[in-house]
């Protein structure tokens, strides 16, 4: 009893505490104010100081990724190439001995080539004949030259020492000389003795100097003003390969090693045959002597062969299983063969020991059928196995080889129905050699006729209909767009694309300021700029070189008669009463309720609840910029609705969505092919003058199920149109059964010939061979004595060496070989094999190098020479814009004012990487601007030290950091977090000036002008809405 | 039995109270079962030897040596509830002489246990940046930890009358708090309250540790039915190793794909790992200058009253609490608050039943009793009401003691929290020591 009491006592107690230790750990919620804890800081830079733009004439001006020859806006630039010759020297190309035999020498150098890499197309691609550039007017210069000046690290930029002494020693390279390709040009340089490289090249003598390149280029205004070169530091799509080279095209010898036969068949009397059998013949045996076929050294047994001998075994490679054995025959019985050897006389003296054996031994018996089936083989007919008895062939049994080409027995590729045959081929079985390559109709790749909408061939737009295949009219139901399958991206038409203020993009421009654009007009221009007949921007609105200040189209920026939604501004109509929704939640864009915990708020007593939209007016221009503070609005256009709630928004649609759906009929008088152009009206000859045809059939002979009336269009009544199944009247070719008139090879079920019957293992005489022999030639070898013992008499045929001499007089070895037959047979073929000398050779080729480096040492150094324009310009004056030119040596630089105080106050913060940033804001509108294409690397260096930075798309940053791209984005959100860390942890001095400039990575004539610090005419700095600004965002 | 010790003394947990937020969590005062019956008493016993774990001054009077220690049950009856249970002390007390007592025990000090999320955030407004719109930061916190104390007693009785304790406490510990703060875009047209779009978050571990100490003086007046009892601590000086981690995460590569934030369970997922920023916080004062300023650190001291008869017994108590008031240390607390002083006024009565049989108990105790608890924040106040009840079962001078108090408290800008505490105490007595007494 006490024991149960206790028991329960425990029990219970068990039970109270775990219910007491039932712990909740939800989180539990609490008002931030109370916490009061927010550890997530922002502060901003955007007082200046130090501010200055300048021009650095110390940088080198051989970092450059680029070289340029020409006029670039004004200033003319030649480049200048130097090949360090001392490594040419000191290379293989210089190691030349047309004397030397010992292999892998340069006997000779036919041809050295200067190849360089443009980025400025140099041909029309679509005809070569058409150059871009003015040849007449591009000068090549060279010649060696000791210009102890030059060097390509330190030559400072704009210095014209180095073009002064070039241009007095270098000698104009003739233009004969000088190839180009679409984006290369290659110069031939010239040799002085025309087939060595001269002394010149490869004398170490210091006195010659090195061998150096200018380019100059003086081009008449039609044609490109300046050619762009890779230069020897460019990484073009990550590899090196495309940097100024040179291609040596030589002769040299090469070391291999040859197998050597040690012996060969003596032509005359090679193999001669006796035997104890009286029906032999001595010309019953045949051997290959001819050392270039595979078949060398093959003998053979067989005769009664017609229109066969020995002459025509040694013509070509001929198998036993090639003859004609029918008649062949031998009885069973001792055949002696006597095989006459020659030693070849070449390595007479590196011959001893010869290591030969039998192999490669076929034997045809006497049986004429082995298999049996000769009641089929060559009887005429195409057979199979009836296997169901059903007296016709079915899939699955067993039947003669044929080839399911049609009665045509020419496959697509060859057909041909001009042709006699109706193939290009005398006889594709038998003589495939025969085809002709040429002039084939078939072509499964032509783009015409093909039944697909390709590019460049036209889509009517009343075909447009969608994957219904009817059009609206036609559609059942009511409204515009019944079946609700019509293609729509922008229904109120009111999204913002830069088109310029005349609405409309360049092929829809029309060049008449009275009816500006033109939907319906079709431009073809935009890809053939030099087109006399072309205009790409008819309406002259493309923001641009020499239109950044009137420019609208492009430019990035919202204009007058451009779309509303999505436009970065809040718009009203015209008469201002419908406008964009807002909420007026006051310039800060934070309800009043939560503004107690907000940082960083202004105030907004002003602008919150008074019922209109409210902007912080930064540089007091009197309109709403795009980045100043406003309440929050949502950008639908003055339709008050997101173009993906617009009604008709339907981006899937596929009804005029100006693309060929499945479904949509595609007229064949518009199936012309990606020329655009029907046979009709394409240039040449034939029916197919462009040869675009689309044909996989020419003789149309291929099974494609079309029913029993072979047209796939009309619908058969009798069930045999697309029944899986081949049916009469539809097409031969393919159709998986033998049809009447194709060839098949008549050899019976099996597919195998007697002769192949003979060799299979099943029915193949049986055969015994000696081993490996080893036979030293300066001794003789009767090897009737001890070997004989170990022949196994029981095979049919039986192989044995009986002996071996050499015959110092006539230098040659011959071989008894006695074959037993204990059984009748046909043919027998075997060869008797040896193991090969082997020889060292040298042999010479002629090879071809292109290189741009040596032992991992460039070959080339490059810069470009030209004049400083800029002595004089107002842009180092003014702070107002802040340029970039790494052609020019321009950059800028400034402090912030108070960084160096916060990082002295700051030094225990964390900085936030994906919000701080650094802001600059491009000023498209300055006259000095000129980066409209492709990118640039920005860079600042601060105490010298140099970073890269990386342009954001967004912040925080989503994931795409990169180089800055020209667009009309005004602005360029640089990721800073790193940059403030690196100061922060003492790495980088915040008390330096932050200098940035560009590299010579991309197109180096880019010039990037940002907005600055204004000051104004009392010389009092301002701060305005472009300013530079820096924020920093970290944790406490 | 000793299985459901076991659970008890290795088992703890969550209890979450306003209270933990402030300073370095919720202040513990070793109150034992019996005290929490008789409204949370510290000074008085009922027992036969009228000995208090939490009376200092008492401990010479029983010549056993006494192991104690007290399991507290907790249960919170706001909107979020919790319970908890958890070791509130443990202590070891043995007689040097017949008039002498030494003890060693340990107990928390000040705990925080807590998880939190902020509810509606800060924001950064769109003024302040060029390209960044308005900018919601909300933070979610986990807190552990906080500083606990190993002490040294010694008791002594001067005469009749008059008892004195005397108490070191040995403050230690580790706290850790992780706060993960969401950064968010706002849309201030989302058509339901506003909506955030988590874009970005950030992860700050502050982790401190604490080394310090403490003294505690009390004297004890015996006048015939009545006692009147006096108690002062002084903090001495409190040194903080300050550490702060931003950003940690699982792997030392944070762009390792599933890459996540550090989880963070004690200190030593930290050891390994070098902070972004440390400092050694120093008190103002130093062991040299302590007694200097030992009454200028007075930041405890109570009074109390009993009247007693051999069957019943009513006690008063006024007591003032304090942490460590030093700004040196402001940075350590957990939030931008301190712990509040309190000024507490406590009421209790008891009446025993004694059994002079031989049977399971020589004395049963029953308690009832009350206190209200004044706290006193910087700028605003709260209160913290309770009754309490209890009983004890005294056997051979094992005790058994069940204390358990309904309150309510009480905090300016917090919803009311009602909650039900009780601790489970048990003492065992024995003679080990008596020997050496008896000569």
């Amino acid at each position: 009893m006490y024991y149960l009491k206790n028991k329960i006592v425990k029990v219970s107690s068990l039970i109270s505490v775990l219910f007491l230790m039932s712990c909740e750990s939800d989180p539990l919620p609490v008002s931030s104010s109370f916490l009061n804890d927010n550890s997530f800081m922002v502060e901003t830079f955007t007082a200046l100081e130090d501010v200055r733009v300048f021009q650095d004439e110390d940088i080198s001006i051989g970092d450059s990724y680029r070289l340029y020859s020409g006029n670039i806006n004004g200033i003319n630039s030649t480049t200048y190439l130097k090949i360090n010759t001392s490594l040419v020297r000191s290379s293989k190309y210089c190691q030349f001995d047309s004397n030397l035999d010992d292999g892998n020498s340069i006997l000779s150098v036919d041809t050295v080539r200067l190849v360089l890499r443009t980025f400025t197309e140099l041909e029309d691609s679509n005809d070569s004949l058409i150059s871009l550039i003015d040849k007449n007017n591009l000068v090549i210069k060279g010649g060696f030259v000791n210009l102890y000046s030059w060097d390509e690290d330190s030559t400072k930029i704009f210095d014209n020492e180095i073009s002064n002494t070039l241009n007095q020693n270098l000698t104009v390279i003739n233009s004969e000389l000088i190839e180009y390709d679409n984006y290369t040009i290659h110069v031939i340089l010239p040799l002085a003795d025309g087939s060595l490289l001269t002394d010149e090249w490869c004398e170490h003598d210091c006195f010659l100097g090195d061998y150096y390149i200018s380019i100059d280029y003086n081009p008449i205004a039609e044609k490109e003003q300046y050619i762009e070169f890779l230069s020897s530091q460019n990484y073009y799509q990550s590899t090196t390969v495309f940097r100024p080279s040179l291609r040596f095209i030589y002769n040299e010898l090469e070391d291999s090693i040859a197998y050597v036969n040690k012996w060969s068949f003596n032509e005359i009397d090679g193999a001669t045959l006796n035997s104890s059998n009286m029906d032999f013949n001595t010309l019953d045996v045949y051997y290959v002597h001819n050392q270039s076929l595979e078949t060398n050294s093959k003998i053979l047994f067989a005769n009664n062969i017609v229109e066969f001998d020995n002459d025509i075994y040694n013509n070509s490679n001929i198998y036993i299983n090639d003859l004609n054995l029918q008649e062949s025959n031998f009885s069973e019985g001792s055949y002696q063969l006597n095989l006459n050897y020659k030693l070849n006389q070449d390595i007479i003296d590196s011959i001893s020991v010869i290591d030969f054996f039998i192999d490669s031994i076929k034997i045809i018996s006497n049986d004429i059928d082995p298999s049996g089936d000769n009641s089929l083989e060559g009887n005429g007919n195409w057979d199979y196995i009836d296997i169901n008895e059903n007296q016709e062939y079915d899939e699955g049994e067993e039947h003669e080889y044929y080839y399911d080409l049609g009665v045509d027995n020419c496959p697509d590729n060859y057909e041909d129905p001009n042709n006699a045959n109706l193939c290009l081929c005398n006889d594709y079985i038998n003589d495939p050699d025969s085809c002709l390559d040429e002039n084939m109709i078939y072509n499964p790749s032509g783009t015409e006729g093909n039944g697909e909408h390709d590019a460049g061939e036209v889509f009517p737009p009343q075909y447009d209909c969608g994957v219904d295949g009817l059009c609206d009219e036609n559609e059942e139901g009511e409204g515009e767009d019944p079946a609700g399958d019509n293609y729509n991206i922008d229904p109120s038409n009111d999204n913002w694309r830069d088109y310029g203020s005349d609405g409309c993009p360049d092929e829809y421009e029309t060049g008449d300021q009275n009816n500006p654009c033109n939907f319906n007009q079709v431009n073809n221009c935009l890809d053939n700029l030099y087109s006399n007949d072309c205009v790409a921007d008819p309406n002259e609105d493309n923001w641009g070189y020499g239109n950044v200040e009137n420019g609208t189209e492009g430019n990035g920026k919202w204009d007058i008669g451009e779309g509303f939604e999505g436009n970065g501004l809040w718009d009203c109509n015209d008469d201002g009463t419908i406008c964009e929704p807002f909420i007026d939640l006051g310039i800060d864009g934070i309800p009043e309720s939560q503004e107690q915990n907000c940082f960083y708020c202004n105030d907004d007593s002003t602008t919150e609840g008074n019922g209109l939209w409210d902007y912080l007016d930064q540089n007091d221009n009197g309109q709403y910029d795009i980045g100043e503070n406003c309440e929050p609005f949502q950008d639908t256009g003055i339709d008050q609705i997101y173009t993906i709630y617009e009604e008709g928004y339907n981006p899937s649609g596929t009804e005029g969505n100006n693309f060929r759906d499945f479904g949509e009929e595609f007229p064949a008088e518009h199936d012309c092919g990606e020329d655009g152009l029907c046979d009709e009206n394409e240039e040449g000859e034939g029916s197919d003058p462009a040869g675009d045809n689309y044909n996989i059939d020419p003789n149309n002979d291929n099974w494609s199920d079309c029913g029993s009336d072979g047209d796939c269009s009309i619908v058969d009544d009798n069930g045999t149109q697309n029944n899986g199944l081949w049916d009469n009247g539809e097409g031969v070719e393919g159709n998986s059964e033998y049809d009447n008139g194709e060839f098949f090879n008549d050899l019976g079920t099996d597919n195998l010939s007697d002769i192949i019957e003979n060799l299979t293992s099943d029915t193949s005489l049986n055969y015994y061979i000696p081993q490996s022999i080893s036979y030293d030639i300066f001794s003789s070898l009767d090897l009737d004595v001890g070997p004989e013992n170990e022949v196994d008499s029981s095979k049919n045929i039986i192989f044995d060496i009986k002996s071996i001499n050499y015959n110092e007089g006539n230098g040659l070895i011959t071989l008894a070989i006695d074959i037993t037959a204990n059984t009748d047979f046909k043919a027998l073929e075997f060869r008797l094999n040896h193991s090969p000398y082997l020889s060292n050779t040298s042999s010479q080729i002629h090879s071809k190098d292109l290189i741009h480096r040596i032992n991992q040492d460039e070959l080339f150094e490059d810069i470009s020479i030209y004049d400083n324009s800029y002595l004089e310009s107002d842009i180092f004056s003014n702070t107002d814009n802040l340029v970039l030119d790494y052609f020019n040596g321009i950059k800028f630089s400034f402090k912030f004012s108070e960084l160096e105080n916060w990082i002295n106050d700051n030094s225990n913060v964390s900085i936030n990487y994906n919000y701080t940033t650094l802001v600059l804001y491009v000023n498209h509108e300055d006259s000095n601007y000129n980066f409209f294409n492709g990118d640039a690397n920005l860079w600042l260096s601060i105490g010298g030290n140099n970073r890269l930075l990386g342009v954001a798309d967004a912040i925080p940053f989503s994931s795409l950091v990169g180089p800055l791209q020209a667009s009309g984005e005004k602005q360029v959100l640089i990721p800073f977090g790193t940059i403030i860390n690196e100061i922060l942890e003492g790495d980088l001095d915040p008390n330096e000036d932050i200098v940035f400039m560009l590299d010579g990575g991309a197109d180096n004539t880019s010039r990037i002008v940002f907005h600055g610090y204004s000051t104004s005419d009392n010389n009092e700095s301002t701060i305005n809405a472009y300013t530079p600004k820096l924020e920093v965002y970290y944790i406490e | 039995m000793k299985k459901i010790i076991y659970i008890f003394f290795f088992l703890s947990g969550l209890y979450s109270s306003m209270l933990e937020l402030h300073g370095t969590g919720i202040r513990y005062n070793n109150i034992n079962a019996m005290g929490l019956g008789l409204g949370e008493s510290t000074f008085f016993s009922d027992n036969l030897k009228s000995v208090s774990l939490s009376s200092i001054a008492t401990y010479w009077k029983s010549n056993l040596t006494r192991i104690s220690f007290s399991n507290q049950f907790s249960h919170n009856f706001s909107e979020y509830p919790d319970n908890d249970i958890r070791i509130s002390s443990f202590s070891f007390t043995f007689p040097t002489s017949s008039y002498n007592a030494v003890s060693f025990g340990l107990s928390p000090y000040t705990r925080a246990d807590i998880d939190l999320q902020e509810t509606d955030g800060y924001f950064i407004g769109s003024g302040i940046s060029d390209f960044a719109d308005v900018i919601n930061l909300r933070s979610d916190y986990k807190i552990r930890g906080g500083i606990s104390s190993a002490y040294f007693v010694f008791s002594t009785k001067i005469n009749n009358s008059f008892s004195l304790g005397f108490k070191i406490d040995r403050l230690f510990g580790n706290q850790f708090h992780t706060k993960k703060t969401f950064i968010s875009s706002f849309d201030s047209f989302a058509e339901s309250e506003f909506q955030y779009s988590q874009q970005d978050s950030t992860y700050k571990i502050v982790f401190n540790e604490f080394s310090g100490y403490k003294v505690q003086m009390d004297w004890l007046i015996d006048l015939s039915k009545h006692q009147i009892a006096f108690s002062a601590a002084s903090m001495g000086p409190m040194d903080v190793n300050h550490r702060v981690f931003i950003n940690e995460y699982t792997s030392s590569n944070p762009y390792q794909p599933g890459n996540t934030f550090l989880h963070v369970d004690s200190g030593d997922d930290l050891l390994q790992r070098d902070p972004d920023y440390s400092t050694y916080i120093q008190d103002d004062i130093n062991t040299n200058s302590f007694l200097d300023n030992i009454f200028n650190r007075l930041d405890d001291y109570s009074i109390g009253y009993h009247y007693y008869t051999g069957k019943f017994g009513m006690l008063l108590e006024y007591k003032k609490n304090d942490l460590f008031n030093n700004p040196s240390l402001s940075s350590i607390n957990l939030f931008n608050y301190n712990k509040p002083s309190t000024i507490s006024y406590n009421m209790g009565l008891y009446k025993k039943y004694l059994n002079k049989k031989n049977a399971f108990w020589d004395v049963i105790c029953l308690r009832i009793g009350g206190y209200y608890k004044e706290l006193l924040f910087v700028n605003s106040k709260g209160a913290d009401t309770a009754i309490t009840m209890g009983f004890g079962i005294d056997k051979d001078s094992n005790l058994i003691d069940f204390g358990v108090k309904f309150g309510k408290l009480n905090i300016g800008e917090f919803q009311d929290e009602n909650y039900i505490d009780a601790i489970l105490s048990i003492e065992v007595g024995n003679r080990w020591f008596e020997n050496s007494r008896s000569k």
